[in-house]
């Protein structure tokens, strides 16, 4: 993962950490997409069943198979697009900044950045059954502007994530202290 | 009277879906590419997909085979009218 992909990256600025949300988060876009490959099999089975006839006729038989492959396709299509919905939304922490990225389906992509020195505020939650169970959450990072706020959504561990993002906001201070000091003198 | 539409039609709609499918897969792989995500996670859910797709339309050449395209779906035939007021014999 390279930064310049994204943004202008700085001379002294590294990645710390790059955050996506959780991989049981993906497992309903999962189960549509077995459901959604199930239902031609099982209408298949009641074709077979209830209008054999529709399977061998010279006019319905090809019908039939260009309307399954098209709904197969349409199928993997709709699953490939739910996984790029996911995989690219992604929280990307360096040494100097949060860069938040949103994939809002496929012609739809925000992103937020946020210097860490700014940052007043940092608050984990995890709510739920299974993002207790699975231990993932959302951790939303306040400025002193209350306009300006980047929430990583569903991540995994956000308790660790708060305490690093809290750790890395106060060094990131310190470094721009004491380049003012060093300024100053 | 017989109005009629080829089978071949429904083949070049089936292109077209087909067309819009690979500019959709396209775009999601740009997506990928151009975004530095291509990981062994990203590109295993891609050849997955593409191995899918790889696998339906060659079953869907395979069930197509021999299908003669210039058959025809009679969309109206004047004999259904005629034959719904048959001649009286009296």
């Amino acid at each position: 993962m390279h930064l310049s992909y994204f943004v202008h990256q700085k001379s002294y600025e590294q990645i710390e950490h790059t955050l996506r949300r959780h991989w049981v988060t993906f497992i309903p876009s999962i189960i549509i997409f077995l459901i959604m490959l199930a239902v031609p099999i099982i209408v298949f089975f009641l074709i077979q069943k209830l209008f054999p006839n529709l399977l061998t006729g010279p006019i319905s038989q090809p019908l039939t198979v260009l309307f399954g492959s098209s709904y197969a396709l349409m199928t993997y299509l709709f699953f490939y697009i739910q996984f790029i919905d996911y995989y690219l939304d992604l929280w990307i922490v360096t040494n100097d900044r949060i860069i938040d990225i949103e994939q809002k389906g496929l012609f739809d992509r925000t992103i937020t950045e946020l210097e860490l020195f700014q940052i007043q505020d940092v608050t984990s939650s995890v709510k739920g059954l299974f993002p207790t169970i699975f231990h993932y959450g959302d951790v939303t990072v306040t400025t002193a502007s209350s306009t300006q706020s980047i929430i990583f959504h569903e991540i995994p561990n956000p308790d660790l994530v708060r305490q690093e993002l809290i750790r890395l906001a106060e060094g990131d201070r310190k470094y721009h202290l004491g380049n003012a000091v060093g300024i100053k003198t | 009277m017989v109005i009629a539409l080829p089978l071949y039609i429904f083949l070049f709609l089936y292109f077209l879906v087909l067309a819009i499918f690979a500019a959709f897969v396209l775009i999601n792989f740009y997506h990928i590419v151009g975004s530095g995500t291509l990981t062994v996670m990203s590109f295993t859910i891609t050849f997955f997909t593409a191995t899918l797709t790889v696998f339906t339309l060659y079953e869907t050449y395979l069930l197509l085979q021999g299908t003669n395209w210039q058959e025809t779906i009679p969309l109206f035939n004047s004999n259904w009218i005629t034959n719904l007021f048959p001649p009286s014999t009296l």
